[in-house]
């Protein structure tokens, strides 16, 4: 019945010229909104809402899946070729994928981000038809203790998310993990570590953090011994990719496509942490984990597969339960209420054919969105044409802009440009960057969550225990914390003739 | 100071293909450029689409653009900060709610409400107290009998210090004379999902976040803590009906800096009126649940006089008003 409703309003749509259009001009939208840095996919669709209220409910909904889809492949150009995430959902895109657009393939790059986003989404949104309601009671026994539980996971995670040593890893993580913490208090919304100055009070938001460490500090980075000749400045390379490229690559691109698609359904939890823990998951079970970070295609998949699936994932609790799954879609279900829909157990009993809708709007909207994503790959990468000294300009620019818009906060401009420098300093020193966002993307999640916790069980630690999920996923954490003690002890029996391997399975 | 908004010129246009915009920027009386509607939380939230739908309508009345901007950060005074630095020309208006009053007594960054100039009030929001339906009770006797048993059986979801269902759970409780357990959660939606996975059993959120769960039965909302029921829920009598003298709201209102000329405050004054009382608004707004008011200027100060003689000895017994902010 589901699938039969699914085609009857499919074939509506691909009938109407007014629709498809309608589909185009919101996929465009999308992607160039999504690609210019500081414009969240939440922007680009609350700054598009007020163009649907003159429109059928049906229609503009249609529309705003458009925008909302393609502006999370958007975000990925601008991070794949100015090294700028234009979305939370793209932090972890730039990590591979510019230095793949630095060796001249850009066009390769491009095109792996918009085949894993469409696996991805297309994996999503088969998990949100055919398994909304499982996954929807799956959600529902997430508490507390499981979100503390996955956040403490996420920051295991962590130390497999850089090349080198995994102390200093864990030690950047851990400064993240603080330096989350400044601001308010989410809980008692006491001021921490403010000074009580109107900067820090604000909190470091991860927007313009991200962008600040490596925009700003890349484009520092190549101002030093900058003597009028320009490092080589990013080269298109071919924009199709051979097949067996992307076919050869289908486990990564069904392994983030999972993860993104299971913790986009956990309320809350968001893009940022589905790609967080599917690059880390990724860099682990590589054969090659020294080459992320350089440029690795898997590195790029990974993530880019995750995000896009978190959309379907975060629409599942939307519609089944009427909880978003994070702002993105916290901004749509505000969209469907001013049509008079509010999403939740009554949609699917009063509106079945509507949640078909949506159904048929993310499916075209991925469509849409691979098709008009491949032509603009060519005028994308035109970026990279643009002489070096001119990029460095254009790109400090939009760090600026970038991390004003987020919040139209002129105080965020200036953690921009301290993590800048901090940036800037790391990777003078060798230091990763990347577990300093991990930890000020999990530290706040698992603080929050533990403390709540403790609070329901009066300061009984057994809770996290006695709750399955987050028994499993502490295990787990145990696990991979003693792995390498664990291999160490089984060399030594063994003789310690043997090489080990740093391959962790 | 006007802070120059970039990105948002640049979305003017593309917002403004959907709205009269030209044959105001030749004449230079007010409104000659685009007027910015400061919302102080996140693109998604309730005030954010009042700001959306008012928006849309002033537009067409004012014959200008519209453009919502979200200030966000340290618990709104961020973006209270935004409109009270603003130049006082009418170009930069707000949105603001209980929050704002909370955090001028309980953060010294926060602007004063007397650096504000009242413009309209646009709603009430009635506190309320819902319970999980998985809990079995449906009236506030049950609720009582059941917290007197054992307070600690059935735990509230409520905002942090400060925030309106926060401060319901404090005025609520008391009247009914029992002991709550209040968890805090950042925010109206993480509280609404405790709610149903059933971490908390009760919460004290105002209706239209629950409203679509009360409605599935899902959520039993237990008393409305207003005059009259809530249009949206007529069958869910008031507190005063069930015998507690409890009335508590949040409200929506809006603001401008102090100190603009007193011509474009009464056109501001009519046209966020014209607005709030247009058909388009008023439809979207009564879906969504909310509790219209439209009141002008004048009653919208008394109205705001009374939420601060309300809150600051709320804010005081709890021991959270900053010292420097202590009033006699």
């Amino acid at each position: 019945m589901l699938l039969s409703s699914f085609a009857d309003v499919l074939i509506g749509f691909i009938s109407s010229p007014m629709m498809l259009g309608l589909v185009a001009l919101g996929t465009v939208l999308g992607l160039v909104l999504g690609a210019i840095p500081g414009i969240s996919s939440t922007m680009a669709l609350a700054i598009l809402m007020p163009v649907t209220f003159t429109m059928e409910p049906g229609v503009a909904i249609l529309f705003l899946i458009a925008v909302f889809m393609s502006s999370v492949y958007g975000g990925s150009i601008s991070a794949i070729l100015m090294k700028l995430p234009g979305t939370p959902a793209s932090i972890f895109t730039q990590v591979d994928g510019y230095p793949m657009a630095q060796k001249g393939k850009a066009g390769h790059a491009l095109n792996f981000a918009l085949v894993a986003s469409t696996v991805g989404g297309m994996v999503g949104l088969a998990m949100l038809v055919l398994l909304a309601p499982v996954l929807a009671g799956f959600a529902t026994n997430f508490r507390s203790p499981e979100f503390a539980a996955v956040a403490l996971f996420g920051i295991v995670m962590l130390s497999f998310a850089s090349n080198g040593s995994t102390l200093v890893a864990s030690v950047v993580g851990f400064i993240g993990v603080v330096l989350g913490m400044i601001g308010f208090d989410a809980l008692t919304d006491a001021q921490r570590m403010t000074l009580n100055t109107p900067v820090l009070q604000s909190g470091l938001n991860l927007i313009p953090v991200i962008i600040g460490l490596f925009g700003l500090g890349e484009i520092l980075q190549n101002l030093v011994g900058f003597g009028g000749t320009p490092k080589v400045r990013p080269q298109i390379g071919k924009v199709l990719l051979p097949l067996h490229e992307l076919t050869s690559r289908w486990k990564v691109m069904l392994r983030g496509s999972v993860i993104g698609t299971f913790i986009g359904a956990i309320p809350a939890a968001g893009s940022a942490v589905a790609v967080s823990i599917a690059y880390a998951q990724e860099r682990r079970l590589s054969k090659e984990p020294e080459k992320f970070g350089t440029g690795h295609p898997d590195g790029l998949v990974a993530p880019e597969a995750a995000n896009s699936a978190s959309v379907g994932g975060s629409l599942i609790p939307l519609i089944a339960l009427g909880v978003p799954g994070d702002t993105i879609t916290a901004v749509l279900m505000g969209a469907l209420m001013v049509h008079g829909l509010t999403p939740g157990p009554l949609l699917f009993a009063n509106n079945p054919t509507f949640v078909s809708w949506i159904y048929v709007s993310v499916f075209l909207a991925l469509i849409f969105t691979l098709v008009l994503g491949l032509g603009m790959i060519r005028a994308a990468v035109l970026v990279t044409k643009i002489p070096p000294q001119l990029m460095y300009v254009f790109i400090a620019v939009f760090c600026v802009i970038g991390a004003f818009a987020i919040r139209n906060d002129m105080n965020d401009v200036y953690v921009m440009i301290a993590f800048g420098v901090v940036g800037f300093v790391f990777s003078r020193l060798s230091l990763p960057v990347t577990p300093l966002a991990f930890g000020l993307i999990l530290g706040p999640i698992l603080e929050e969550n533990l403390r709540r916790s403790l609070m329901i069980s009066r300061g009984s630690w057994s809770i996290f225990l006695e709750r399955p999920i987050s028994a499993v996923l502490i295990a787990i954490c145990v696990v991979l914390i003693s792995l390498p003690l664990l291999k160490w002890a089984w060399v030594r029996l063994r003789g310690g003739s043997e090489a080990s391997t740093n391959k962790a399975t | 100071m006007k802070r120059r908004h970039l990105l948002t010129s640049a979305f003017c246009l593309t917002a403004a293909t959907a709205l009269p915009f030209g044959s105001a920027m030749a004449e230079d009386a007010y409104p000659s450029e685009p007027i910015h509607i400061t919302v102080v939380w996140p693109a998604g939230g309730g005030h954010d689409l009042v700001a959306r739908l008012i928006g849309h309508e002033l537009s067409s009345i004012m014959d200008t653009a519209v453009v919502v901007d979200n200030v966000t950060g340290a618990g709104g005074s961020t973006g209270m900060r935004h409109i009270v630095d603003a130049k006082p020309d009418g170009y930069t208006i707000g949105v603001m709610g209980l929050h704002a009053v909370s955090q001028s007594y309980m953060n010294t960054n926060a602007p004063k409400l007397d650096g504000l100039d009242p413009l309209v009030y646009v709603s009430d929001e009635p506190g309320a107290l819902e319970i999980s339906a998985s809990t079995g009770i449906d009236t506030l006797e049950g609720y009582v009998e059941a917290m007197k048993k054992d307070p600690m059986a059935l735990m509230n979801g409520n905002d942090p210090q400060g925030g309106n269902s926060f401060i319901f759970a404090e005025v609520i409780p008391e009247a009914l004379g029992v002991e709550m357990m209040k968890l805090p959660y950042p925010g109206h939606a993480p509280t609404v999902t405790a709610l149903l996975t059933e971490e908390v059993q009760t919460a004290t959120l105002p209706i239209p976040p629950v409203l679509e769960h009360a409605l599935a039965g899902t959520v039993n909302v237990l008393g409305v803590a207003s005059e009259n029921r809530h249009p949206k829920l007529p069958d869910v009598p008031t507190f005063k009906e069930q015998g507690y003298d409890i009335v508590v709201n949040d409200f929506v209102m809006m603001v401008a800096p102090k100190g603009i000329p007193a011509d474009v405050r009464s056109k501001l004054e009519e046209g966020l009126l014209a607005a709030v009382n247009s058909e388009g608004f008023k439809a979207a707004a009564d879906k969504n649940g909310m509790v219209l008011r439209p009141l002008g200027a004048d009653d919208t100060a008394v109205e705001l006089a009374k939420q601060e003689a309300l809150v600051y000895p709320l804010l005081d017994k709890a021991g959270l008003v900053a010292p420097e902010l202590k009033r006699d």
